[in-house]
């Protein structure tokens, strides 16, 4: 079998950024509440993947954070989107839309050929 | 029973058994390997053990109280074995660098240059170099060392290197450098051998760096630490010198006598002395502090070196103006007395003026600059020579020359001094002797005065005015060039000049009877250029005579 874990994962990759701006466009987050919401997904598995991606995208400077002390532990960073995050959001869902329109199609239009074919297939049994 | 260690992730402390910690810091130290310091890797490490001290503090409570293996497992399990995080950013870049490396070298992983900071001893280059070319060190530093002598091109080329090629510093750079493929089992493998290494040598790497500039910068602040150590230790020693007054190498007298001189009272010495050592004092021994702090490299601090150095100084230098000031104020008034003479006429024609050069005082005053001995101070261009009962100053007596209204010969002797007030300064006046002779038509004068042995320096003075009657003739002594001030007379002639001569008394000034020499030497110019004028017109004469005469027999001829 070809190794499709790499393929997998790159495109996980390309959309857990949209996955990040999104959730933190409800409200600000931290890095354990985001986690929560991206396992029930399935999208990211552990933890601490999350980390360098969040300092890559503050360094873009689509998010910011703010300190706020913790009863359990260390402060926490709380993250927000700024205002380019925002605008860069809506271009993302705007082209995963797309995406995701045009893959379905294509993924529709050869199941309902190959359906066809099968069908075909069938067809011609019950006659021999 | 397990030996547990204390350790703090971001800011809190956790027991921790000695298994665990060595599982966790290894865990800690590969997932550092992945990221170079570009990505924000202390801030992402930052975040993750923040994130670990969270999930341990759950598992902690006070009936068990450390931390174990089973909860770094656990804590491993929720944040990502190091593995996944190469799988997701990390290993997407070193994966297509890998791909490149493979095409490129077929199948063999690419080296790249670095310095190498573990085994350097300056810059890492050579080391860096050797590991490139799977050579020796040994080799390229003798080739290094080799090329100095031609031309230094070694020398530049090692510090250009330096300067250019970059330090491997993350654990993944290291094994580039060594053209080691870069991926979890070599970055932990790696770490687990740096682990091992001798602490000093990670401590350097990460304290003072391999940079060539930071080198250069230390090596620039070392020296001027030396610079600033030997210029204190200078200035320290020339201080306490002239403070002192200890003879270096004319036996020039010491601060201390020329303050004996000046002072009336003692503890204002005391206290300029006091306000001296810390004025002068703190700034040299804060230098020399500086200097020995720069030299070396002493992280030292304390705010309250400072404050004190700070306080003496303002206190050194309103020690030294309120004394100053003080001893101005003590300067402040002057004061004339004046004491008028008719000496016995002199019976001859010419009235000799000249210095008492029987007196050794006189005699010695050519020379005085030369014998700066002890005992004799010399306070604004004046010397004083201290005897049992008796101060010398000398040079401090101005002798003028001026015609009298009267018939007569008069010796006008004006002492001045300084005082804080009139009735001081007038006191300190009075107590100036100065003694002059008269005898046989000669006025023998004296280049000093006198003060009782007591007396200090007031900025005493004696001025010596000579009233000569009209028509007196008098003869100025060799001996009395540097004491006659200004003395008026017809030719203008300097005072230097004026010795040796006969001169004789008018309403004017002085004027010169045996000056032939002068005036001739004077007028010479003067007169040659009449005679060269009279010459020409002569001759012009002649030849005008020659004319008319020529042209009276032309007509006569017709």
């Amino acid at each position: 079998m070809v190794n499709s874990e790499n393929t997998k994962a790159q495109m996980r990759k390309g959309v857990l950024e949209l996955c990040i701006l999104s959730i933190l466009s409800t409200g600000e987050h931290y890095p354990t509440e985001i986690i929560e919401k991206l396992k029930d997904t399935k999208l990211v598995v552990v933890e601490g993947t999350l980390y360098p991606l969040l300092t890559r995208l503050k360094n873009m400077g689509l998010l910011t954070y703010r300190w706020e002390e913790s009863t359990s532990g260390p402060p926490r960073k709380y993250y927000h989107n700024t205002e380019i995050g925002e605008t860069f959001l809506k271009e993302l869902q705007t082209s995963w839309q797309e995406l995701v329109d045009a893959v379905n199609k294509t993924i529709e239009t050869s199941k309902n050929s190959n359906d066809a074919a099968n069908n075909s297939e069938q067809n011609i049994h019950p006659i021999v | 029973m397990n030996k547990t260690i204390t350790i703090n992730i971001s800011g809190i402390n956790f027991h921790i058994d000695e298994g665990a910690y060595e599982s966790l810091s290894k865990y800690l130290a590969t997932i550092r390997g992945y990221f170079s310091s570009s990505d924000g890797r202390d801030e992402i490490m930052a975040d993750i053990e923040s994130r670990i001290a969270e999930l341990l503090q759950e598992k902690i409570s006070v009936s068990k109280q450390v931390v174990t293996m089973e909860d770094i497992e656990h804590v491993v399990g929720i944040m990502g074995k190091p593995e996944d995080y190469g799988g997701d950013e990390a290993q997407a870049a070193q994966e297509e660098k890998k791909a490149e490396t493979n095409i490129n070298n077929g199948g063999r992983v690419r080296r790249r240059l670095f310095r190498d900071p573990d085994s350097r001893v300056m810059g890492g280059v050579c080391n860096g170099i050797a590991h490139y070319l799977n050579w020796d060190v040994v080799w390229v530093r003798i080739i290094f060392i080799a090329l100095i002598w031609a031309g230094g091109a070694g020398f530049f080329a090692y510090i250009i290197l330096w300067i250019v090629v970059p330090d491997a510093r993350t654990t993944a750079e290291k094994l580039q450098m060594r053209g080691e493929s870069v991926d979890v089992n070599t970055i932990s493998k790696s770490v687990i051998e740096e682990a091992g290494l001798p602490r000093k040598k990670v401590r350097d790497g990460a304290g003072s760096g391999t940079s060539f500039w930071r080198v250069l910068g230390n090596v620039v602040l070392r020296c001027l630490g030396l610079f600033l150590v030997g210029l204190a230790t200078f200035l320290l020693i020339m201080f306490v010198l002239g403070l002192f007054g200890f003879s270096v190498a004319n036996g020039s007298a010491g601060a201390g006598e020329y303050l004996n001189g000046v002072f009336d009272d003692p503890t204002q010495k005391v206290l300029l002395y006091l306000g001296a050592i810390l004025a002068f004092g703190i700034p040299i021994i804060m230098l020399l502090y500086v200097g020995i702090k720069l030299l070396f490299k002493l992280k030292y601090r304390n705010k309250w070196i400072n404050i004190a150095a700070g306080l003496l100084l303002v206190i050194g230098i309103a020690i030294c103006v309120s004394v100053t000031l003080r001893t101005v104020a003590g300067f402040s008034e002057y004061a004339e007395v004046k004491n008028r003479q008719f000496p016995s006429q002199p019976n001859t024609d010419t009235l000799f003026i000249g210095m008492n050069m029987a007196d050794k005082y006189n005699a010695e005053n050519f020379f005085y600059e030369e014998s700066n001995e002890n005992g004799r101070v010399t306070i604004d261009g004046d010397m004083i020579i201290k005897e049992a009962d008796r101060k010398i100053f000398i040079s401090t007596v101005r002798v003028h020359i001026i015609p009298n209204h009267l018939d007569t010969l008069e010796v006008l002797v004006i002492s001045s001094a300084h005082g804080p007030d009139k009735e001081n300064a007038k006191g300190n006046a009075r107590k100036i002797v100065y003694n002059y002779s008269l005898k046989d038509s000669a006025i023998l004068l004296n280049n000093y005065f006198s003060v009782g042995a007591n007396d200090k320096w007031k900025n005493q003075s004696v001025d010596v005015y000579i009233k000569v009657p009209k028509n007196k003739v008098i003869y100025l002594d060799r001996s009395v060039e540097h004491a006659i001030y200004d003395v008026k007379n017809t030719t203008n002639t300097d005072d230097k000049d004026m010795v040796a001569r006969k001169w004789k008394m008018t309403p004017v000034g002085l004027e010169c009877i045996d000056c032939k020499d002068l005036e001739e030497k004077e007028n010479f110019e003067d007169r040659l250029k009449r005679k060269i004028e009279k010459k020409i017109e002569l001759k012009l004469e002649e030849q005008m005579d020659k004319i008319e005469k020529e042209v009276d027999d032309i007509h006569d001829g017709n």
